[in-house]
C-alpha cells in the first residue's frame, strides 16, 4: 500500500484527501463519551464481566456470535468498566477502516479519491458505527481489510478476516461468500486456495455452529417490506437524524447513485464488448450481501436492518466514487454530487453524539436523587434493566416483570446471570421503567399499563432514541 | 459438538488464531516496502 502510495504524484490528491481523512478521524473521536450506554452497549458490558469461559457460554445463549465481547473483555480490564472501555476499540476499527478506505481511495484519480473520502470520512452512519459499543465498526474494519486481501491474494489474511466475520455477526456468511467469490475472480490462477480457505473458515465457524443452529428458530424483532428497507438503509449511512424531505432525497440520490454505477458497468462492458468486467470486486463486495440479505428477508427470514449492513458501507463510497466522477459520466457530474453533499450536510449538522443512546445517565440520575430507602426499580423488560444498571446507584433494589418475553427483550437465563431478579411489582412506593417496545407481549402490556395508569404513578420522564423504543420513567406513591 | 463444556474453549482457540493471523497479515502487507 505504501509503496504504491510513493509511485503516485501525491501533489495531486493529497492536500484534501489526507484532510478529509483527518476530519473523518477527528469526528469519529469527537463526542465519544457524551451518549449514554444504551441495552445494546450495556448487554456486551455485562458479559465482559464475566469470567472468560462462562462469557463464551453465556453468549451462546444470544442470538449474536461473541467476537465483540472477547475483544473487549481484556479492554474493559485494563481502561475500566465504563463508556470509554466499551467504545475505545469500536472507534479504532471505525478510524482504522477510513485509513483502509484512503489507501484504496488515493489509487484512482484525484476526483475519485477525494469523492470517495468525502462519503466514507462525512457519512453520519459510519460516525455512528464507530462510536457505538458493539461489533460494527470491527465488522465493517474486517470486511474492507479483507477485500484487500481478496484482490490481492493474501490467503492467511484472508482465512483470518473470514473466521473473523463468521464470529462478528450472524449475518458474516455473507460477507465470507463475497470475498471468497472477489478472490475467486481476481486469483483465477490459485483457486484451489480461495476453497481452502472458506474449508479453513468453514472449520472455524464450526464451533460456533449449534448455537447458531439453536438462536435460528428465534422470532427476530424485525419486520420486513420496502418502506423498512427504505428507513433502515438512510439510517445505516446518514444516521437516525435525517429527517422529513431530506429522507425522501437522500433516497432519490442512493437509487439514481446505483443506477449510475449500474450505467458505467454497463458503458464499460459495452466499450471493452465483454461481459467480464475488469474491476468486479466493488460492485461485489458493496452489493452482494446486502441484495442477499433483503432476498432473505423477503422470502425467508427478516434479517435486514440498519447494522447488519455497515460493512457495505464502505466499498459502496469506493464504488460511487470510482463510478460517479465527471470524467466517467458527465450528466451525474454535478447532479448527484451536490445533492450527495446537500443531503451530507443536513444529516451533519443533525449529527448529535449526546443524544445518541437517548439520555439514560440523567434519568438514572433522577432516580438516584429521589431514591427513599425501601423503594425498588421496577422494569417491565432487560432491556431497561441493563443500561440503568449502569447508572443506579448499586444498592438500589432493581426488578424486572415475570412475564416471558420475546428474547430480544433479553432471555431470563441471561437476564438472571447478569443479576436480574423477576417477579411481580410489591406494593408501596417504587420506580417503574417501561420501555414502550412494540414487541411486549399483550399480557405484559397489560401488566404494565395498569402500573402506571394507576392514579399514584407520575410520569416523570421519557426517553427517546432512533435505535429503541421509548423508555418511561414512573413514580408510584405508596398509598395513603 | 454437543459437549457444552468444550464449546467455549475451542471458540477461545479459534479466536486467538485467528486475531494472530490477521494481525500478523496486516503487518506483511503494511510493511511491503
Amino acid at each position: 500500500m505504501l509503496r504504491r502510495l510513493n509511485t503516485l504524484d501525491l501533489s495531486k490528491w493529497l492536500p484534501t484527501a489526507a484532510a478529509l481523512l483527518a476530519t473523518g478521524t477527528l469526528l469519529r473521536l469527537s463526542g465519544l463519551l457524551t451518549s449514554s450506554i444504551w441495552y445494546d452497549e450495556s448487554f456486551s458490558l455485562e458479559l465482559a464481566h464475566l469470567p472468560l469461559l462462562d462469557m463464551v457460554r453465556l453468549a451462546a445463549l444470544d442470538f449474536n456470535p461473541p467476537l465483540w465481547e472477547l475483544l473487549i473483555w481484556p479492554v474493559v480490564r485494563l481502561v475500566g468498566y465504563n463508556a470509554l472501555g466499551l467504545r475505545v476499540l469500536a472507534v479504532l476499527a471505525g478510524c482504522g477502516a477510513l485509513w483502509l478506505a484512503y489507501t484504496l481511495a488515493i489509487t484512482g484519480s484525484k476526483g475519485e479519491a477525494v469523492y470517495t473520502m468525502a462519503l466514507a470520512a462525512l457519512l453520519p452512519g459510519l460516525l455512528w458505527i464507530s462510536q457505538d459499543g458493539r461489533v460494527y465498526a470491527v465488522y465493517s474494519m474486517l470486511y474492507l481489510a479483507g477485500y484487500i486481501y481478496a484482490t490481492k491474494g493474501r490467503w492467511l489474511g484472508l482465512l483470518a478476516v473470514c473466521g473473523l466475520l463468521l464470529y462478528s455477526h450472524g449475518t458474516g456468511a455473507l460477507y465470507v461468500l463475497a470475498l471468497l467469490l472477489i478472490a475467486w475472480i481476481y486469483n483465477s490462477g490459485s483457486r484451489r486456495k480461495v476453497i481452502l480457505v472458506g474449508l479453513g473458515a468453514l472449520l472455524a465457524w464450526l464451533p460456533w455452529l449449534p448455537s447458531l443452529f439453536a438462536a435460528s428458530g428465534d422470532a427476530f424483532w424485525l419486520s420486513f417490506d420496502w418502506h423498512f428497507v427504505g428507513v433502515q438503509s438512510i439510517g445505516a449511512l446518514f444516521g437516525p437524524t435525517l429527517s422529513g424531505q431530506f429522507s425522501v432525497l437522500a433516497v432519490v440520490i442512493l437509487a439514481v447513485s446505483l443506477l449510475a454505477c449500474v450505467v458505467v458497468w454497463l458503458e464499460r462492458m459495452i466499450n471493452t464488448r465483454s461481459i467480464i468486467l475488469s474491476e468486479p470486486g466493488l460492485i461485489i463486495a458493496a452489493i452482494l450481501p446486502v441484495l442477499v440479505m433483503i432476498v432473505i428477508s423477503a422470502t425467508v427470514k427478516p434479517l435486514f436492518f440498519y447494522r447488519p449492513i455497515a460493512p457495505a458501507i464502505l466499498p459502496l463510497c469506493l464504488l460511487i466514487g470510482r463510478s460517479i466522477t465527471p470524467r466517467r459520466l458527465t450528466w451525474t457530474s454535478w447532479v448527484i454530487p451536490y445533492s450527495w453533499a446537500l443531503v451530507m450536510l443536513v444529516s451533519l449538522l443533525a449529527w448529535n453524539t449526546t443524544t445518541r443512546g437517548a439520555n439514560i445517565e440523567q434519568a438514572a440520575r433522577f432516580i438516584n436523587l429521589g431514591y427513599k430507602s425501601g423503594e425498588i426499580v421496577y422494569h417491565a423488560t432487560g432491556t431497561t434493566y441493563l443500561p440503568f444498571k449502569q447508572y443506579l446507584d448499586p444498592e438500589i433494589p432493581q426488578m424486572i416483570m415475570d412475564i416471558p418475553q420475546a428474547p430480544a427483550l433479553l432471555r431470563p437465563s441471561l437476564g438472571t446471570a447478569f443479576g436480574g431478579v423477576y417477579g411481580d411489582l410489591p406494593e408501596g412506593p417504587a420506580w417503574i421503567v417501561y420501555a414502550r417496545d412494540p414487541v411486549i407481549n399483550g399480557v405484559g402490556s397489560r401488566y404494565m399499563d395498569n402500573l402506571t395508569s394507576n392514579v399514584r404513578s407520575e410520569l416523570i420522564t421519557e426517553l427517546h432514541a432512533w435505535q429503541f423504543a421509548p423508555i418511561q420513567v414512573w413514580y408510584r406513591k405508596g398509598e395513603k | 459438538m454437543s459437549d457444552y463444556t468444550s464449546m467455549p474453549l475451542l471458540i477461545m482457540i479459534v479466536f486467538y488464531l485467528l486475531v494472530c493471523l490477521f494481525f500478523s497479515s496486516l503487518w506483511k502487507v503494511t510493511n511491503e516496502t
